[in-house]
């Protein structure tokens, strides 16, 4: 216990640095690769083409200056696991960690929170500073209509600004989990910072569930109380509210399917933005025809427009609400079929030194990143490495990054 | 995938034999069995999957009384709304049964929570809970801004007379009903004091030389001892926690409207009272609903719980002989008191496997409550 201190902090680096290469590598690829998911230009949609869906295309490790021996691979799933280069790990990490940390600490008063915003916005890659700008046109648009509103007198375009206010909240989160999703791990948040891009989608997906449901209230209550009010300025709201969102859709138009294959975490994020101002606009769209409907003399326009609205977002919003939702309750990996996975299962239990593989689970942090962990029983005196380099090459091939097993001598 | 089965049924069989008495509680979780057996501790972790199963059976009689109770008060004030054609109480009904979908949403998640593990879903469902508390923390927000709704359309709508007694009658009915759920739900305030003080654990680690002195004591306290004092506390279920945190808010928004009902009876003019009134009390209820979402943030994040302390867990950790190193360690919640723990350990070139295996594990589910530990030893190579 003397050199405790000394092992104590190496240690707390080799807990969480592990994740914290992982991370830099994961980046770096997409970079050399040419920049399929920050680009807007990019059409993405023939990225999504014709991938078999369980196929993830192994990590290729790159070798970072810091390491001397270079003519390993660094950190390859395969041989990582098993031996660990002790010495790998440097002393500066502990000032970054103690860095970011601090930086939280700061963050927590609001003026600091946006200038935070501010900052990062100006530095940070082309999507968020597209949302970033749309945030802000929503922020001055409901602001101007709630001052219009109150002075005016008018309830309606009150609560609408209300309404666009709470939508501004959401989109400032997912703003908020861009920024803070690329933070390195620290020792609470082992697996670091990604899944926040996850639970922003999740929130988003939520917030256009609930929008759907209010607008079948509504249309509800129209039908009951057939009264049907026709307000002119909510027309010239609704005008304005549909070109605001049609911006934002045309900057996230890469992300404008109802099916999409999710690769990493932004993607998901990104997806849900764009869900959310398209929602946002066909809403509005509704609005406008419902009025021009009712000057036309149809009846029950109203009741007919919110309606298709409201379904029309709910069945927009549902494949990303059982997205996030299967990532959140850490279900199987949707990518990967329950064939593949019992098919690796049989392979590892009917090697011969292995008698039992129990608890085999899998989950998915963000998308594209699988964590597993499986028990072996193993008869009595044979070698663990090469069953280890076996079960941990298997999984790499199917797609899991990392792998806990746990051997146990029968 | 029908090996699995066989080797699960197996495991089940022979536990059956072990286990002389049977009861309904344990051949209800003989499925759970799949999810948390290993061959080297079957009986403590069919211990707790009998209290687990007690625990949710406790739970889930707590929430039934709850929905019955608010549903004859729901019945109660909708025929007597009807007769005395009062809007008031009839929004008060509507309130009912807001607080009887909340629950029934906890009852549903307490339900499904006890479903065995598919290869699907390979944790369970306990995440199910930690959904089933985001809705019902949503419900109550919800009930809050249709609440400010309300109260600024009253305002608007000034020709609108306002009933300032039958307001506070209604407001006074409400906060005896919940007052008597309270004591229904039997809450204790344990699990408000050990998330204070455990909440510092992992905010304060970046003070490396201070956590280092506190580690040391730490270290020699958890040498030998039983469990360290926070964990001694008993966790209560997440649900049970979101239902009485439903009651708590419906409390205090109902002293708001008590005392704005009391002020507009009094003093009928100043209705920009009961404006401010609503306002100031719903926001206090939404503040009361914060320390629930971040729990259940950092739940769904996947973050170290905070009723473990992870340096004193580490440190614990390599104090077991023949361990040299501990790296790659996550430790995470999959619902409130269901801890999982995966690392990688460095053993000495003497020490046995086993044995150190199931030291790891004894030290995890004695000390910290962690019953689902992976670990996976990396042999030093020297």
């Amino acid at each position: 216990m003397d050199n405790s201190r000394f092992s104590y902090g190496k240690a707390q680096n080799a807990s969480f640095h592990h994740y914290q290469k992982l991370d830099s590598e994961s980046r770096s690829p997409r970079s050399i690769n040419g920049d399929f998911s920050f680009g807007g230009d990019t059409d993405r949609r023939f990225a999504y083409s014709r991938q078999p869906s369980f196929h993830q295309p192994p990590q290729e490790p790159q070798t970072p200056v810091s390491i001397k021996d270079s003519t390993k691979p660094f950190l390859s799933r395969t041989s990582s696991s098993v031996d660990i280069p002790l010495n790998l790990y440097s002393y500066d990490k502990i000032e970054n960690f103690a860095d970011e940390s601090k930086e939280l600490d700061e963050k927590l008063s609001i003026l600091s929170f946006i200038l935070f915003i501010f900052k990062s916005a100006r530095s940070g890659n082309k999507q968020l500073r597209k949302l970033f700008v749309l945030i802000s046109l929503n922020v001055a648009y409901s602001s101007a209509e709630l001052c219009i509103g109150l002075f005016s007198g008018r309830v309606g375009l009150v609560s609408d600004a209300f309404h666009l206010t709470f939508g501004c909240g959401l989109l400032t989160f997912s703003l908020f989990a861009m920024v803070t999703s690329r933070r390195k791990p620290d020792r609470c948040y082992t697996y670091g910072y990604k899944r926040l891009e996850v639970l922003s989608a999740f929130t988003n997906a939520l917030f256009l569930l609930f929008l759907s449901f209010s607008l079948a209230v509504e249309a509800l209550h129209a039908f009951i109380q057939d009264e049907s009010e026709h307000k002119h300025y909510l027309i010239v709201s609704a005008v304005t509210n549909l070109l605001v969102n049609l911006i934002g859709v045309w900057f996230f138009r890469n992300y404008a399917r109802i099916n999409l294959v999710y690769r990493n975490a932004e993607d998901m994020n990104y997806h849900s933005v764009c869900l959310h101002v398209l929602a946002d606009s066909i809403r509005s769209a509704g609005l406008i025809l419902a009025s021009w409907l009712l000057a036309l003399g149809v009846r029950n326009a109203e009741v007919l427009c919110l309606g298709l609205v409201s379904f029309t977002v709910f069945m927009l919003v549902i494949p990303l609400f059982k997205a996030t939702g299967g990532i959140l309750l850490q279900m199987a990996p949707p990518s990967m079929p329950s064939s593949a996975l019992s098919k690796c299962w049989r392979q590892v239990s009917t090697r011969e030194e292995i008698s039992e593989v129990s608890q085999a689970r899998f989950w998915e942090l963000v998308p594209g990143h699988v964590i597993g962990s499986i028990s072996l029983q193993v008869k009595k005196g044979i070698e663990d490495r090469p069953v280890l380099q076996y079960v941990h090459n298997l999984y790499h091939e199917l797609g899991v990054q990392d792998l806990t097993v746990q051997v146990d001598y029968s | 995938m029908e090996q699995k089965e066989d080797s699960a049924s197996r495991e089940n069989e022979q536990l059956k034999a072990q286990m002389p008495q049977v009861s309904e509680e344990a051949s209800y979780n003989n499925n759970q069995l799949e999810f948390s057996c290993s061959h080297i501790c079957s009986f403590s972790n069919l211990e707790y999957s009998i209290s687990d199963s007690a625990e949710r059976s406790k739970s889930r009689v707590k929430l039934i009384g709850l929905i019955i109770f608010y549903s004859v008060v729901m019945v109660v004030e909708i025929v007597g709304g009807m007769k005395a054609n009062s809007l008031a109480v009839l929004t008060d009904a509507a309130h009912m049964l807001t607080d009887i979908a909340g629950s029934s949403i906890s009852l549903f998640a307490v339900w499904v929570a006890g479903w065995a593990s598919t290869p699907r879903q390979s944790f369970g469902f306990g995440r199910l809970e930690v959904m089933g508390v985001l809705l019902s923390v949503q419900l109550i927000w919800l009930i809050c801004g249709i609440l400010i709704y309300e109260a600024v359309d009253r305002i608007l709508h000034k020709n609108a007379k306002v009933n300032g007694k039958l307001m506070f009658l209604i407001a006074l009915f409400g906060f005896l009903v919940n007052l008597l759920m309270i004591f229904w739900l039997g809450h204790d305030h344990t699990h408000h004091s050990h998330s204070h003080e455990s909440h510092e654990t992992c905010n304060s680690g970046e003070h490396d030389h201070e956590m280092e002195e506190l580690d040391v004591m730490g270290v020699e306290d958890t040498i030998g001892l039983v469990s360290p004092s926070p964990l001694n506390v008993k966790i209560l279920n997440i649900n049970i926690q979101g239902a009485y945190l439903h009651v708590m808010t419906d409390i205090i928004q109902s002293v708001g409207v008590m005392i704005s009902g009391l002020i507009v009876w009094v003093k009928p003019e100043w209705l920009v009272v009961d404006l401010l009134c609503t306002l100031v009390f719903s926001i206090a209820a939404l503040a009361t609903t914060l320390p629930m979402l971040k729990k259940v943030f950092c739940i769904l994040m996947e973050r170290a719980p905070d009723e473990i302390d992870i340096a004193l867990l580490e440190n614990g950790l390599k104090s077991i002989e023949g361990l040299h190193d501990v790296h790659d360690l996550h430790v995470w919640a999959i619902t409130s008191g269901k801890f999982v723990l995966a690392c990688h350990i460095v053993i000495g070139p003497g020490a046995s496997q086993n044995e150190m295996l199931s030291k790891v594990r004894d030290y995890c589910e004695r000390s910290f409550k962690i019953h689902h530990v992976t670990i996976q030893i990396d042999r030093q190579v020297h």
